[in-house]
């Protein structure tokens, strides 16, 4: 059972945690009824605390749901009406550079996300699954000089693409300018993930073991999990 | 006007019953009357109401069958404020928003319910509610 201040803690970061979700949503759509939906989110969430003293795994997969499947709904939506070119470009705030550094980081993302789900179906984060490896390793994308360019060569591409409508803009500025970054949202996110798919070449059972071992324990136990998962 | 492959001479009850069921009233609604735009329409027949209240009476009214996550629910809603079916009501509450039926709404839902009543009463005349598989399934969400 909680007590008052822990309760406050768990409804804050619940509150944050669904705020996140609703950045799944077209802006248009988050911007009319974003602030509604939190509000009765916050209702259904107190009734539930009411109802069973926590708020469960059930509760927070049917809103991870219901969100995955109405944001779905929505963009796909905005592209009915609005086509697939202004979709891009002003829903998803995608410039040229951004679209091909996107398509750049494409075969590292989905060959990254089949090891993960590898590792997620044996248990382990921290090693790869050897039957996920010896089906990828199979194909040509594990030949050496391909997977150079897919791990290496089209992330370090996409850094320097991305780069490029940053740097256009940048005599207009006064360095540091977070509102600059904030305008370019396409650049900056490609950019994190180019870099984190980089370190993961180095530390590809490092960050996933962290990863989960912190959304298990929370930061409070850090240095022994970092020290558990440099032994990964 | 009746579509060409039916001439006066083969028509049925079943042509009917279709070319019905498209009165002017749906044929101008972009919306399709989903289970849940239902039951919403029906939440706001007797008074206005805010998202959740909406979302528990939604789920009271259809005996648990019908349950609306915030995103469901507010996108049920976007589209019916397109379409007119329903409207913000101006309130002092700060928090909530209240929604209530307009009177394209009402007629919509009033010719919906209408027909419900009609396919109904044909399915008693036919004594169709005395099979049991069509009483358990078919027939929940009449």
């Amino acid at each position: 059972m909680y007590n008052i201040s822990e309760n406050t803690m768990v409804e804050e970061k619940s509150d944050r945690l669904y705020e996140m979700l609703l950045l799944l949503y077209p802006e248009p759509y988050r911007k009319k009824f974003g602030r509604e939906m939190l509000y009765t989110f916050q209702d259904m969430r107190d009734e539930e605390q009411a109802k069973h003293g926590v708020v469960g795994v059930v509760f927070w997969s049917g809103i991870l749901i219901d969100t995955l499947l109405s944001a779905f709904h929505e963009h796909k939506e905005v592209i009915r009406k609005d086509g697939m070119k202004k979709y891009l470009h002003q829903t998803l705030k995608l410039n040229n550079y951004n679209l091909v550094s996107l398509i750049l980081l494409l075969p590292y993302f989905i060959m990254a996300c089949i090891d993960f789900g590898g590792r997620i179906l044996q248990g382990n984060l921290g090693h790869y699954n050897p039957a996920t490896y010896a089906a990828l390793s199979q194909t040509p994308l594990y030949w050496y000089p391909i997977l150079f360019t897919w791990v290496i060569l089209f992330p370090i591409l996409a850094i320097v693409i991305s780069l490029i409508p940053l740097a256009m803009n940048s005599k207009k500025i006064s360095w540091p300018d977070i509102a600059y970054l904030k305008q370019n949202p396409g650049s900056v996110i490609l950019i994190t993930v180019a870099v984190l798919l980089l370190a993961m070449v180095k530390l590809h059972d490092f960050l996933p073991c962290l990863v989960y071992n912190i959304s298990m324990n929370g930061f409070g136990h850090l240095p022994s999990i970092i020290s558990l998962c440099r032994k990964a | 006007m009746l579509p060409a492959n039916i001439s006066i001479d083969n028509i049925s009850n079943g042509d009917i019953l279709g070319l019905m069921s498209k009165s002017k009233a749906f044929s101008n609604l972009n919306v399709s009357l989903t289970p849940q735009i239902f039951y919403i329409l029906l939440s706001l027949a007797t008074k206005s109401r805010h998202g959740y209240d909406i979302m528990k009476q939604v789920e009271s009214d259809s005996q648990g069958n019908v349950k609306l996550g915030p995103g469901t629910l507010y996108g049920a809603i976007k589209r019916m404020l397109e379409e007119e079916l329903i409207a913000a009501v101006e309130t002092n509450e700060a928090r909530r928003k209240y929604y209530k039926l307009t009177e394209k709404g009402r007629t919509i839902f009033s010719s919906e319910l209408q027909r419900y009543n009609g396919a109904v009463a044909l399915a008693k005349k036919r004594n169709l509610f005395t099979n049991p598989k069509l009483t358990k399934t078919t027939l929940t969400h009449v």
